[in-house]
């Protein structure tokens, strides 16, 4: 993690034509501008190839940048929306269930029942509303906070508090609802 | 809201403590009482827990800065449209040129000229006295409109698809 300081710093190098101090900046940013592409493409190919298109369009609007905000939430600004952008291009593409990852937490009764759960809430995610699930997700990421969601998706933090909020409560309202279908098809 | 979306509404800010510590208490004392509303407070913090879990940054590949580095020293595409689509179009462009003007050298439209009449009384016959009108058309003068535009269209491709890139390609090479 880098300071303020030391972002604008190597800006200043990049600026002044010293571009290998870009790579700096790249390996700093780099998981989470890909994460966020990550979430919004559900492809680690796509999201590879949009961070990358973001990580070159900050470098060729860089003198346009002004620091106001900090590189990196403008960065994933620019992420989010070239990932966006790329979604509606593929649009066609089928999401599947199956990219969703489960973490497998031991043999235990307990955990079998937890990863069944999780399939489910995993199912209920895709019933979300697009910005819902995104909002959801990206607060999730701990990096962020509700200020930060709503820079990077280009609304204001009380939408993404709401957002948040509606998607745990139709999270929970679906799950509620798999469980007792699963109860009934016993 | 239904009763047990309430409860999920009101179990959500219980457990992201955003209730007072009277409702927390509230909650608190029903959660005692019933033990179908644990079962939902249970279904809140496996969500809770799935979200933590999905939310550790996932890792590009090994390549990704050295991709960036390679793409940023490449020219930027201002234009959306590829070489390829343009030269295509530009083909094109020449082609119906072409036949435009082979057609207005053999005198293949000269046939086409006659006048348009407007004849309005017919519509309100006793109402209004309106005079009729007439234009002249001439399937030449179509033509020949729509082969300046063709050539104006074609002259644009040709500046974004060939022009400005070799010019570019140009100066960056003497930079």
């Amino acid at each position: 993690m880098i300071t303020k300081e030391e972002e604008f710093a190597l800006i200043d190098r990049v600026l002044a034509g010293q571009t290998e101090a870009y790579a700096r900046l790249v390996d700093s940013y780099k998981s989470f501008a890909f994460t966020i592409a990550l979430k919004v493409l559900d492809n680690r190919a796509e999201a590879e190839e949009a961070a990358q298109d973001a990580f070159i369009r900050a470098f060729h609007y860089l003198k346009k940048f002004n620091r106001e905000a900090r590189f990196s939430t403008w960065l994933y600004r620019i992420t989010f929306n070239t990932a966006i952008s790329a979604k509606r291009k593929n649009k066609m593409r089928l999401d599947s269930i199956e990219n969703t990852i489960i973490v497998q937490e031991g043999s235990s009764e307990d955990a079998l029942e937890r990863n069944d759960k999780h399939v489910f809430i995993a199912q209920a995610m895709e019933k979300l509303n697009e910005m819902d699930k995104l909002a959801i997700q990206l607060y999730y990421l701990q990096e962020f906070s509700l200020e930060e969601v709503g820079e990077i998706m280009g609304q204001p933090s009380n939408t993404i508090k709401v957002r948040v909020h509606r998607a745990r409560l139709r999270l929970a309202e679906e799950l509620t609802k798999i469980l007792k279908s699963e109860v009934v098809n016993l | 809201m239904t009763p047990h979306n309430d409860w999920n509404d009101r179990l959500i800010r219980y457990v992201s403590g955003e209730l007072n510590e009277a409702e927390a208490a509230g909650v608190e004392r029903e959660l005692q009482r019933s033990p179908e509303l644990q079962k939902q407070l249970d279904h809140v913090k496996e969500i809770d827990r799935f979200l933590q879990l999905q939310s550790k940054p996932a890792h590009p590949s090994k390549s990704f800065t050295e991709k960036v580095m390679h793409g940023i020293t490449l020219p930027v595409r201002n234009s959306a449209l590829s070489p390829k689509t343009g030269l295509f179009l530009l083909l094109g462009v020449l082609v119906i040129t072409t036949v435009a003007v082979l057609s207005l050298r053999n005198g293949l439209f000269d046939a086409m000229e006659f006048p348009i009449s407007l004849n309005l009384q017919s519509m309100y016959p006793e109402k209004l006295s309106i005079p009729s009108f007439s234009l002249p058309f001439s399937g030449k003068w179509l033509v020949s409109l729509f082969l300046i535009l063709n050539i104006a269209v074609g002259f644009i491709l040709l500046d974004r698809t060939i022009l400005k890139p070799y010019f570019q390609r140009r100066a960056e090479a003497s930079h």
